[in-house]
């Protein structure tokens, strides 16, 4: 198994706070890996500096074995690698359908048949397989902006896919998404883990669905990582007990 | 030149100029370069301003520095911002108004301007995305109306099957 991101060493700190503190770890190609740990602990600063939205301090990451610190976070998507942030992030005003097609354009083509080709980059069979696929059928054409918060939480991670990803971080994908569809996305995401062999960091605080999901979890503490197996193990482990799950 | 513009708006580039004003964040972790894309926008903004001049100096014969005033620059932005800065036919709508109304307060007088001034506030405030913001946001209510009354319907239907 080839490790799909290697992360050495990643430091953060905001004036004197050190919000990640020295983490590294690989994750493997097919993998599922959860990220869990207190609020505040620094994951999403964590994934902020894998995706070049943040400049580390200090650390290096590489996907596929090549060295990306300090792209730009266009460029590493257009290397394959998406991601959803913690606050849902559609854009409102445009149609379900072409927020999806938003999502998957800058993959298909160059700026000039952007320009002059067709209206919807020859996406529009792509975004409606999405569409069925997060069955949000009957929404196609709604602004995105007038869905439910869970709906639009499916269509945020519906994004993050469009451009055919290896590697997809997703902030709190289930947070505010009900029991139900808390189900389907479950597994929506195996489904497409599977099927297109896509490898995923997930960072999530319901422990049900990080448990049934990951195949590893890694759980931070404080900035730094405090023990990373399988869930089993990780569920069972005194320091996680104490730091994190409780009782 | 209309048709060019409608044909860009509706091009992937049109979307991702949108996605540029709207979350530029995202945008940028959607692989969309942001850079390159402010960039087209303002030289594209810049050429339609080439055009519009190229067009004015045979209509008018003769080119002198006096209408190329701060004020009239403030005067187009104004146009924009009342019709609706973002929707295709903002500016049509601004410059329409813009030519209009003096004319249409001409009993007014002297404070044709005043009251212009104060109209364009009130507007600002109500609706800072101009005329067409309003329009577009009463479509909005009514399609969620509609669409609440659906399920009104579907759920009184499911009821009685149950
Ligand atoms: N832009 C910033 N400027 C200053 N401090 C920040 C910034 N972003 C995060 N922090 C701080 O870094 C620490 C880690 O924050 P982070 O958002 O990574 O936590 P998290 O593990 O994602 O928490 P949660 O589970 O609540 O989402 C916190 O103490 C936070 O206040
Ligand atoms: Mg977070």
């Amino acid at each position: 198994m080839s490790a799909v991101l290697e992360v050495s060493n990643i430091s953060k700190s905001f004036g004197g706070i050190h919000a990640v503190n020295g983490v590294s770890f690989d994750v493997h190609e097919g993998e599922i890996l959860g990220l869990i740990g207190p609020n505040g602990c620094g994951k999403s600063t964590l994934f902020n500096c894998i995706l070049g939205q943040l400049t580390p301090s200090d650390g290096e990451v590489k996907v596929d074995g090549k060295v990306v610190t300090g792209l730009r976070p266009s460029e590493l998507n257009k290397l394959g690698v998406s991601r959803t942030f913690q606050l849902l992030q559609v854009f409102p005003k445009l149609s379900v359908r072409e927020n999806l097609i938003l999502a998957g354009q800058e993959h298909q083509g160059n700026m000039l048949t952007r320009l002059l080709g067709p209206s919807d980059a020859g996406l529009s069979e792509a975004a409606d397989q999405m569409i069925g696929f997060f069955k949000l059928d009957h929404l196609a054409n709604e602004p995105a902006g007038g869905l439910s918060y869970g709906q639009q939480k499916l269509l945020d991670a519906a994004m993050a896919f469009m451009g055919g990803p290896r590697l997809v971080l997703l902030d709190e994908p289930a947070g505010g998404v009900n029991l139900t569809m808390l189900a389907d996305l479950k597994d929506r995401l195996r489904a497409i883990n599977q099927e297109k062999r896509a490898t995923f960091v997930v960072i999530e605080h319901n422990m049900e669905f990080v448990m049934s999901l990951c195949t590893r979890v890694m759980v931070m503490a404080e900035g730094k990582v405090l023990a990373m197996g399988r869930p089993d193990e990780v569920r069972a482990n005194p320091a996680v007990i104490e730091a994190y799950l409780g009782h | 030149m209309s048709l060019a513009v409608w044909w860009l708006i509706r091009s992937p580039w049109g979307r991702a100029f949108v996605a540029l004003r709207e979350n530029p964040v995202r945008a940028l972790s959607l692989g969309i370069d942001t850079r390159r894309y402010t960039l087209m926008a303002f030289a594209i903004g810049s050429a339609l301003g080439g055009v519009a001049g190229a067009l004015y100096a045979p209509l008018t014969q003769y080119v002198d520095p006096v209408p190329f005033q701060l004020s009239l620059s403030l005067d187009l932005l104004m146009m924009v911002i009342v019709g609706g800065a973002g929707f295709f036919f903002g500016p049509f709508l601004g410059a329409m108004i813009a030519v209009l109304l003096p004319e249409w307060l001409r009993f007014t007088q002297g404070y044709y301007l005043m009251i212009y001034a104060v109209a364009v506030i009130a507007l600002l405030i109500y609706s800072p995305t101009g005329i067409l913001g309003i329009l577009d946001r009463f479509m909005a209510e009514r399609r969620t109306k509609a669409a609440s009354a659906q399920r009104a319907v579907a759920k009184a239907k499911l009821e009685v099957t149950l």
